[in-house]
């Protein structure tokens, strides 16, 4: 759908409707498990249309982050397994130093205290353990895709339902943006986006990804928005004299944009279109870069060049802050956002590789803490949730100098609205051959994505039924809510 | 082919440069100015396929097996043939990448360092300016199926690796596909991008690397899914079936144990890359017998027994022998080829025409490169005119083929010899993609990527390439070739084309405009279209009384049907 045929647009409704009937008659198919009710979405939406402002960012670690590595378990039990798997020769050493010592990792201590168990963040997550311990900053442990609640000898004997194509990177950052492998036509940012649009005057600000193209943003009404640091840049030559010519004959508007019936042209121009429409908006809407707008971040400490570097995840969050900071002049009232770091796959010269990734992980996010909490003045902490995503978590199992593909891991939401300083859900035994592991350490996820992502599209305004929409799956679970939103 | 065939059609090829000889005629295709299809064609069809092609045809043709149509290729495909000109391509000579680089290198004098760039200088060079373009395309083809990416700072920062990579491709192209697979397993850029380089056997407290012997599997030969002939996914109890689960990539990974960089010995030094040979960036890893696994491997119904001594190469030709003869491999490899080349849905039938060349080339040999590559470019579905017009034909070029095919069709030159083209990733300050510097393995896009809420999703099809199309790529396209077109590209726009021969045809639009739709269009530009470009084009007036003053009109009329046609949903579509 463009969004000229906007079903809440009034001269659509009739479109709008033989849409929405066509997509019911589809419902329950393989090919359309997540038809919204859109002609309910208008009506239902319009009732409840939030006046507050509310955003949504994704943090995705792409590759799968080695989690084990991320949030660690340091009580003495525990840390003689990570020893005996990561911290000796014969496996490359990829434990991190011990607490207390030299580089050591960082203790935190959860509000809900774990019998017999203590916990540490990496060394180089030093910023995140202030946001912790102020209390805007929880760590959601094991999560990860699954179809319905299960165990260890379930999987082993695949007597329930799993996810499809476990443990392979491109289905699995699918499932976790979409609850469907590659191949899935929405996301649940998105999803959430279709139902909240109502609210937004300019609806192609809904869904934005600074970080190219992510299924997560796709709605089933809604298109995802795609920006980058360098904001509106508009096309050259649109309009005016183009290489001489005069301007009346100038057709590169009409050549872009004008519709097409070869499909492929078609939605060429169809992108052509939206991107023209959104520059013009934020033309003159968008908040800029630096001291007379958003500042910028600092460069972060990079271990691994020695020295410091800049941090291009902390500039996908800058130009988030920018567009946030816009709601006014944008019309917006809910946003839901995408950032992308890669990296994660850390097979090989794990040590190195991830030390780097969580200095720029922590820097980016304490940035943004930073920029949310004095936001041209205003403290926008309240209203903006950021949580992280990734492939999958890791086996704990080293492979000499890396880690291979697991299933759940730990994660991390951020924001004044969080209930923070906490680790949400049992954290898992340290090391192979637990309840919880799948082979070579790899976790059966305690959560669901489902879950996850239904506890904060509660907190975002959705209703029940419209969580249970954007999640089908949250069906198969009896916790709705994993209650880490105030 | 045999000799016997290749004679034959050799014979017909002449015959019918008797028959047709008009077609060769300048100007006699696109009949100027009326937009209607080329007389020729009409006068060829009953040919079919075994026809010589029209300019239209040829050029269409040459988008889909080089990197951009000129008029001398043009001219070559009219008078041989599609068939004796892929003959001719395949024995043409390999140029090398990596003496490009140490040519480069050796320039730069006492201390100097080769760093990212140089690659992507010396795959423009040869992309422009190679004569072996079948080979440059068929490279470029594969190393969206064999990924590695210079993102990888191990990598970026040794681009001798990528271009020996880029080398050992190309060399592969035309060769066989075990050959191919065995010596993307064993180049030492890819040990290094999917870690299988100084992979250790396991221990007490250690798994294999499982990172290559997964991507082998998952991206490079067979993918997740059991295959009909025809590409489509077989269906058991309704249901597609997984061709391999994680006991199998346990075993896979046993294989590529104990392989790690070339040099004289095999010291743990050497092994773990402490110990460095000046030639360990091209040679193939060598075997490390000591690191190989010597327990049981089983994976996809077959095992390697335990070895008493460790033998990788061995369970090497075990693993690569048993993915190679997989039934998926053909419809797996040959569909995506196909996107590459040719269109983003092929139809079973095609996919199914092309995993029969693969599976025998008609002497009973499988995996012949040649063979495929025939069955793709000369397949009907590739090459009928009745496909151009259906909503559904096509698939979306890629930024570095559009970029590629601007300076192949008008004879853009580097000032330097050198194309100092860098890093095009930047989608609003440059294209949006580099050669061979994909995010991960998984490439640019996906071949089953499906754009969400759109005709294309509707109609159950794929759109690769619009995975890296968004609101910010529209614009750092459009705004790249319009400096690029008018002003060059490159470091001091060291690329630039003089537009010779589009010059002396400005004082006429409708040769102008003719000109450009064949070289970059096919000749498949709309009516409208051709109207919109030529209305704009006279609209420069080139005055009669101040020749400066004409000569920057010719050059502004030139640019303006060039960059118009670039901006064209209608040639962005391959057709």
């Amino acid at each position: 759908m463009t969004n000229k045929t906007h079903p809440n647009h009034p001269s659509a409704s009739r479109r709008a409707f033989l849409r929405t009937a066509s997509l019911l008659s589809l419902a329950g198919t393989a090919g359309a498990p997540f038809a919204l009710n859109l002609a309910t979405i208008g009506a239902a939406a319009a009732q409840t249309a939030p006046s507050d402002y509310k955003a949504l960012v994704c943090l995705f670690m792409n590759g799968g982050n080695d989690s084990f590595n991320t949030v660690l378990a340091t009580d003495p039990t525990s840390w003689a397994e990570y020893l005996r798997l990561r911290g000796s020769a014969d496996n490359g050493a990829i434990a991190l130093p011990a607490a207390g010592s030299a580089g050591g990792v960082l203790p935190i201590v959860p509000k809900t205290a774990q019998a017999g168990r203590s916990f540490a963040l990496h060394p180089n997550l030093q910023e995140l353990t202030g946001i912790f311990g102020a209390g805007r900053l929880a760590v959601v442990s094991n999560v990860g895709p699954l179809v319905m609640p299960a165990t260890r000898e379930q999987y082993l004997a695949r007597s329930v339902q799993f996810p499809q194509k476990l443990f392979s990177h491109n289905d699995q950052q699918s499932l976790w943006q979409s609850s469907m492998p590659e191949g899935a036509k929405s996301g649940w940012g998105g999803r959430m986006g279709d139902l909240l649009v109502a609210a937004n005057s300019t609806p192609i600000f809904t869904a934005i990804s600074v970080s190219g193209n992510a299924v997560f943003l796709a709605g089933q009404a809604i298109n995802q928005y795609q920006i980058t640091g360098a904001g509106a840049v508009p096309i050259n030559g649109l309009s005016g004299s183009l290489f001489g010519s005069s301007a009346a004959a100038n057709p590169l508007q009409a050549i872009i944009s004008s519709d097409r019936s070869n499909l492929f042209e078609k939605e060429h121009a169809a992108v052509v279109r939206r991107s023209i429409a959104a520059q013009s908006l934020l033309a003159t809407g968008l908040v800029p870069a630096g001291a007379a707008g958003i500042p910028n971040p600092t460069q972060y400490n990079s271990p691994r060049r020695g020295g410091l570097a800049n941090n291009s995840l902390a500039v996908q969050l800058q130009t988030v802050a920018r567009v946030i900071a816009s709601r006014g002049a944008l019309g917006a009232k809910r946003q839901v956002f995408f950032v992308n770091m890669g990296g994660f796959d850390t097979h090989d010269d794990q040590n190195a590789r991830h030390a780097d990734l969580m200095a720029r992980l922590g820097h980016a996010m304490a940035y943004f803490d930073g920029v949310l909490g004095n936001l041209q003045g205003a403290d926008l902490r309240n209203q903006v949730t950021l949580f992280t995503a990734s492939d999958f978590g890791r086996t704990f199992a080293s492979n000499g100098d890396g880690t291979d593909h697991g299933w759940g891991g730990h994660h991390f939401v951020m924001g004044g609205a969080v209930r923070g300083q906490d680790i949400v859900g049992a954290f898992p035994v340290t090391g192979i051959g637990h309840a919880q592991d799948v082979g070579g350490g790899s976790l059966l996820p305690q959560f669901s994505v489902d879950q996850y992502g239904a506890t904060l599209a509660s907190w975002f305004g959705l209703s029940a039924t419209q969580v249970g929409q954007v999640f089908p799956g949250l069906a198969n679970f009896t916790t709705k809510n994993l209650g880490f939103m105030t | 082919m045999t000799t016997r065939n290749f004679r034959a059609v050799m014979a017909f090829s002449a015959l019918l440069l008797g028959a047709c000889g008009e077609a060769l005629t300048p100007g006699a295709v696109g009949s100027a100015g009326s937009g209607d299809p080329p007389a020729t064609a009409a006068a060829a069809a009953p040919l079919a396929v075994a026809a010589l092609p029209n300019e239209a045809q040829a050029s269409r043709f040459l988008a889909q097996a080089s990197f951009g149509a000129t008029s001398s290729s043009i001219s070559k495909v009219v008078a041989s043939g599609t068939s004796v000109w892929i003959n001719d391509q395949f024995s043409l000579p390999q140029t090398s990448h990596r003496d490009t680089l140490n040519g480069i290198k050796a320039g730069l004098g006492a201390g100097g360092a080769l760093n990212e760039d140089n690659f992507y200088e010396s795959f423009w060079k040869q992309a422009i300016e190679g004569d072996d373009q079948l080979r440059q395309r068929m490279s470029y083809a594969l190393s969206q199926i064999f990924v590695i990416s210079l993102q990888e700072s191990e990598i970026g920062d040794h681009p001798v690796l990528a271009a020996s990579y880029l080398d050992m491709l190309g060399a592969n192209a035309f060769g066989n596909f075990r050959t191919l697979l065995e010596a993307v397993s064993l180049h030492p850029a890819m040990g290094t991008y999917l870690s299988s380089l100084h992979n250790q056997k396991e221990s007490a407290t250690r798994s294999p690397d499982e990172n290559y012997g997964r991507e082998i599997m998952q991206l490079m030969s067979i993918g997740l899914l059991e295959l009909n002939p025809d590409g489509t996914p077989k269906q058991v109890n309704g249901a597609p079936v997984e061709t391999y689960t994680s006991a199998d990539i346990s075993g896979m990974a046993k294989v590529f144990t104990g392989w790690s960089w070339a040099g004289p010995d095999k010291t743990a030094s050497r092994f773990f890359g402490g110990t460095a040979d000046p030639d360990r960036e091209w040679r193939p890893m060598q075997s490390y017998p000591q690191y190989h696994s010597t327990s049981v491997k089983n994976f996809l119904g077959t095992s390697v027994p335990a070895q008493g001594a460790a033998d990788p190469a061995a369970s090497l030709k075990v693993a690569l022998d048993r993915l190679f003869t997989h039934p998926n491999v053909g419809p797996f490899i040959g569909r995506q080829l196909i996107q590459r080349l040719v269109t983003s849905n092929p139809s079973p039938a095609y996919v199914g025409r092309v995993a029969a060349a693969f599976a025998n080339n008609g002497q009973g040999v499988r995996g012949d490169m040649k063979a495929m590559i025939r069955a793709i470019l000369l397949d009907p579905e590739a090459s009928s005119d009745s496909k151009v017009a259906a909503a559904e034909t096509g698939k979306l070029r890629e930024p570095v083929l559009r970029m590629a095919a601007w300076m192949r069709a008008f004879g853009a030159r580097s000032a330097s010899g050198r194309f100092l083209i860098g890093n095009s990733d930047d989608p609003l300050g440059s294209i949006g993609q580099s050669p061979l510097r994909a995010p991960s393995v998984f490439n640019f896009y996906r071949p089953g990527y499906v754009p969400p809420n759109t005709s294309i999703a509707n109609a159950n099809l794929v759109a690769p390439e619009m995975q890296i199309t968004g609101d910010t790529s529209v614009v750092g396209y459009l705004n790249t070739m319009r400096d690029a077109v008018s002003q060059g590209i490159g470091r001091a726009n060291d690329i630039k084309s003089d537009y010779a021969t589009e010059l002396g045809l400005a004082d006429t639009p409708d040769k102008l405009v003719d000109r450009v739709n064949l070289l970059l269009l096919a000749n498949q530009m709309s009516p409208a279209l051709r109207s919109q470009i030529v209305t704009a084009v006279n609209s420069v007036a080139v005055p009669a009384d101040n020749v400066n003053a004409a000569a920057t009109a010719r050059k502004n009329r030139v640019w303006l049907s060039v960059f118009l046609a670039l901006a064209s949903p209608e040639y962005l579509v391959q057709k």
